[in-house]
This record gives structure tokens, C-alpha cells and sequence, in this order.
């Protein structure tokens, strides 16, 4: 896995400039935070980076052909079993003991095989959180992965995430600067067009 | 509360049967209007003719089969429209044709071509397939763009993405264009029998019960197409559900 690299990144809605000529290099594995202000394009550039948007202009270099992701919504399917919805992107890879000891890592042991329209919104991000780091993927796209958590929960999920994405690049969205102190990563800010 | 409504109900099924009782008993005419009671008489002894079963699974297997092959066919063109949506504007003139045009003019025109056996299964088809083809394309446009989103990043396949994310998002609407049209295919299949009067059917048994001025026997037979419509309906929505809970698993 090598270094990803944005140069000259342009993207416009309409008449509005999102992006204007960003370029990065995202470490390879290693996490990086993406802070800024809401609106500077955060989300933008990881739906360009997971092939949900399309730039107007620039390149993106040593993009893995794996992707695994954590969006802002949780996107689940809310009828199946966490389990399930982790068996649905990892296919037959993993036994369920495995998926189901990764999610009790979580915090949600007891809640396994009940269906996720049953479980709370915090116990759903980490439903998703538990997906995205089973699902193959060398490279990580976090949006806001912490989202609606308390501040226990949140450090203990960060550091058990901390510990089962080692070796792969990590993309990580945030608005709170303790989130990439919890994660040990290298910031990169962006900024607001005017 | 439910055993209230289901009470209410009861009450009012036998209201509408003592007021048609009352109204045959008024009129004294068995030509014009047939009693409840006479038809429940009927009732009881026309399953022993010797041609009711034949005459009865001659219509169901026609009938059935028209809706089955519609079922499959319109839930097929829902999915090439939902991928390729040129198809839909393709589709769309036929689709819209067939729901203006009276059934009656279906009926005549099919005659041309199909022989009267063969016209209950067309007409119950035809009848059956916009309201299908409709219903899924409906709950296919309605599929979460986000969650095709999530099934793209992840590559999961499609029989995973059809089972997982797509069949829970169509169910309703599948269920709904069930319940919609398999009515309306024994009305539409029924309706064709009697125009095109195929030998050993329902319909047959209809006409000539109209024919004869056997009032007795139209109101015994259309007691009995309801009968089977009602159960096979509430049979098949029971079937439908049930498999797919078995198909999609938490």
C-alpha cells in the first residue's frame, strides 16, 4: 500500500465551489483526521475518494480497489441482525464467532442477532464502525465515526478501533479535536472557500 | 377491540343477508331474485354434479396460471426498468393501453386469435401484469439511493444486494400488487369465460345458467368464485408471506 495522493482536486455544485485545487497526501497506514469547518467540503472529498462523486478536475493516485467505509448515516439494513449486516460485506471470509466477538469488542454483546431497527442510534454507529473495520479494504474512510456517542464509549470503541485497523491507511472526518488524539493521527485542516 | 370489529362485521354480513332474504321474500319471484336460503340449498347439492370439479379446476388452473405468469413476467420488466430506465418509456405506451382499454374489448379482440379454452389465462394475465409491473417498479424507484451506495463501496454482489436490500424494500409493494390483482384476475378470467364459453369451465356453467333463466344457480355459482377467489387469495398472501420471511432472515 503506498501513500494516497489528491492534487489539484476541483469540485463545483451548481454554482457553488466546494473544493478548489485541494491536494493531500495520506500517509500509508496511518490515520488521518480531516477537521474543518461544517461546509469546506470533508464529505465531499471522501465521497470523491469512495467513487460516490465524481471531481470536476485533479487526480487521486494509489487508490486501493478496496474500500471500506463508515458514512455520516449509518446505512444499514435495519430488518437483519448486526451480525448479518456485517455478513453482507464480509461474505463468507469470516465465522460468525468472529463477527460476533468483534461486535461484543464494541459493546454490544446481547444484541448480536436482534434486529437493528431494535437498537439504539449509538449502538448502531458502532454496528457500522464494527462493519467497516471487518470489511476488506486497505484503505478506511471514517465520516464522523463517532458520532452520537458518549464520551466512555467513545474512547473505548476508539481504542478498539485503533487496534483492529493497524497496518491499514485510515481517512477520518471530524469536528472534534479529541477524537484525533484518540486515534493518534496527523491532522490536516481544511478551510472554507470564500 | 379486534374481536368487537370482527363481531361488528359478523353482525353485518347476516343484516345483508336478512335484507336480501327479506327482499326475495317481498318480491315472489324466484326468477328475478333467488334467496339466500334457496342458494345455500343449491349450495349444498351442486358440488355432487358430476362435471363441478372438473368445471371448477378448469377455471382455477387458467385463471392461476394467467396471474403466476404475470406475477413472473412483471416483477422480470420491473427489474429491466428499474436497471435500463429507457425500457419504462419503452413499456409505457403498452403498459397504459392495457389499463384504458375495457376489458370486455380485450376479450373480443383475443377471440380473433386464441381459442376460447386459452382465453381465460390471457385475459387474467394481461389484466394482472401493469398492476405488477407497476407496484415493483414503484418499490424499486422507492430503494434507498444511499444503501445502493453502501452495497457499491463494499462490492457486495447483487444476489446478496437482491436479498439483503432490495426484496425487504419490494416486499410491500409486491404484497400490495398481489392482493390488488388476484381479485381482479378471477373477475377479468370469469368474465372471459362467459364471453368466449369454453367447454367444461365456470364460466360455461354461468351462461348457462342465464341462458335456462336459472337464477338459483347464477347466484350459487358466483357464491362459489368468490368463495374460491377469497380463499385462494388469502392462501397465496399467506404462501407469499410466509416465504418470504423464510428467504430474508434476520
Amino acid at each position: 500500500m503506498k501513500d494516497v495522493l489528491v492534487q489539484g482536486l476541483y469540485k463545483n455544485f451548481g454554482e457553488k465551489q466546494v473544493l478548489a485545487d485541494f491536494s493531500a497526501v495520506f500517509p500509508a497506514g496511518r490515520v488521518t483526521c480531516v477537521m474543518g469547518p461544517s461546509g469546506c467540503g470533508k464529505t465531499t472529498l471522501l465521497n470523491i475518494l469512495l467513487g460516490l462523486e465524481r471531481a470536476d478536475q485533479g487526480t487521486i493516485e494509489n487508490l486501493p480497489p478496496r474500500i471500506s467505509a463508515v458514512f455520516q448515516e449509518e446505512r444499514l439494513c435495519e430488518d437483519f441482525s448486526a451480525v448479518t449486516n456485517v455478513r453482507l460485506v464480509t461474505g463468507k471470509v469470516l465465522r460468525d464467532e468472529e463477527i460476533v466477538e468483534c461486535l461484543e469488542a464494541f459493546g454490544l454483546a446481547g444484541s448480536t442477532h436482534v434486529p437493528v431497527r431494535e437498537l439504539s442510534g449509538g449502538m448502531k454507529r458502532r454496528v457500522a464502525i464494527a462493519r467497516a473495520v471487518l470489511a476488506e479494504g486497505e484503505l478506511l474512510i471514517l465520516d464522523e465515526p463517532f458520532k452520537g456517542l458518549d464520551e466512555t464509549t467513545r474512547k473505548t470503541v476508539a481504542a478498539e478501533v485503533k487496534r483492529r485497523i493497524q497496518g491499514r491507511t485510515v481517512i477520518m472526518v471530524t469536528h472534534d479535536a479529541d477524537e484525533a488524539l484518540l486515534m493518534d493521527a496527523e491532522v490536516l485542516e481544511m478551510r472554507t472557500l470564500v | 377491540m379486534r374481536d368487537k370489529k370482527k363481531l361488528q362485521k359478523f353482525a353485518a354480513v347476516l343484516l345483508t343477508l336478512a335484507i336480501w332474504q327479506a327482499a326475495a321474500m317481498a318480491l315472489d319471484q324466484k326468477l328475478l331474485l333467488a334467496s339466500p336460503l334457496s342458494v345455500l340449498a343449491r349450495l349444498a347439492s351442486i358440488w355432487q354434479e358430476p362435471a363441478f370439479f372438473s368445471s371448477v379446476w378448469f377455471s382455477f388452473i387458467r385463471i392461476v396460471g394467467g396471474f403466476g405468469l404475470a406475477l413472473v413476467l412483471g416483477v422480470l420488466l420491473a427489474i429491466l426498468a428499474g436497471k435500463f430506465p429507457v425500457l419504462e418509456t419503452f413499456f409505457w405506451p403498452v403498459f397504459t393501453a392495457i389499463k384504458s382499454v375495457p376489458v370486455a374489448s380485450f376479450i373480443i379482440i383475443s377471440l380473433i386469435w386464441l381459442t376460447s379454452s386459452e382465453l381465460s389465462i390471457f385475459i387474467s394475465f394481461l389484466m394482472v401484469l401493469p398492476i405488477v409491473y407497476t407496484n415493483v417498479l414503484e418499490g424499486i424507484r422507492s430503494t434507498d439511493r444511499k444503501m445502493t451506495e453502501m452495497a457499491d463501496v463494499f462490492h457486495i454482489p447483487w444476489n446478496r444486494r437482491l436479498m439483503y436490500i432490495w426484496l425487504p424494500q419490494i416486499r410491500p409493494y409486491l404484497i400490495s400488487a398481489c392482493s390488488m390483482s388476484l381479485g381482479l384476475s378471477w373477475k377479468a378470467g370469469i368474465a372471459a369465460e362467459i364471453i368466449g364459453i369454453p367447454d367444461g369451465s365456470i364460466g360455461e356453467m354461468l351462461y348457462n345458467a342465464k341462458a335456462y333463466l336459472n337464477t338459483v344457480d347464477l347466484f350459487a355459482w358466483t357464491v362459489i368464485i368468490v368463495a374460491i377467489s377469497v380463499a385462494f387469495e388469502k392462501l397465496f398472501l399467506a404462501l407469499l408471506r410466509y416465504g418470504f420471511r423464510k428467504l430474508v432472515r434476520v
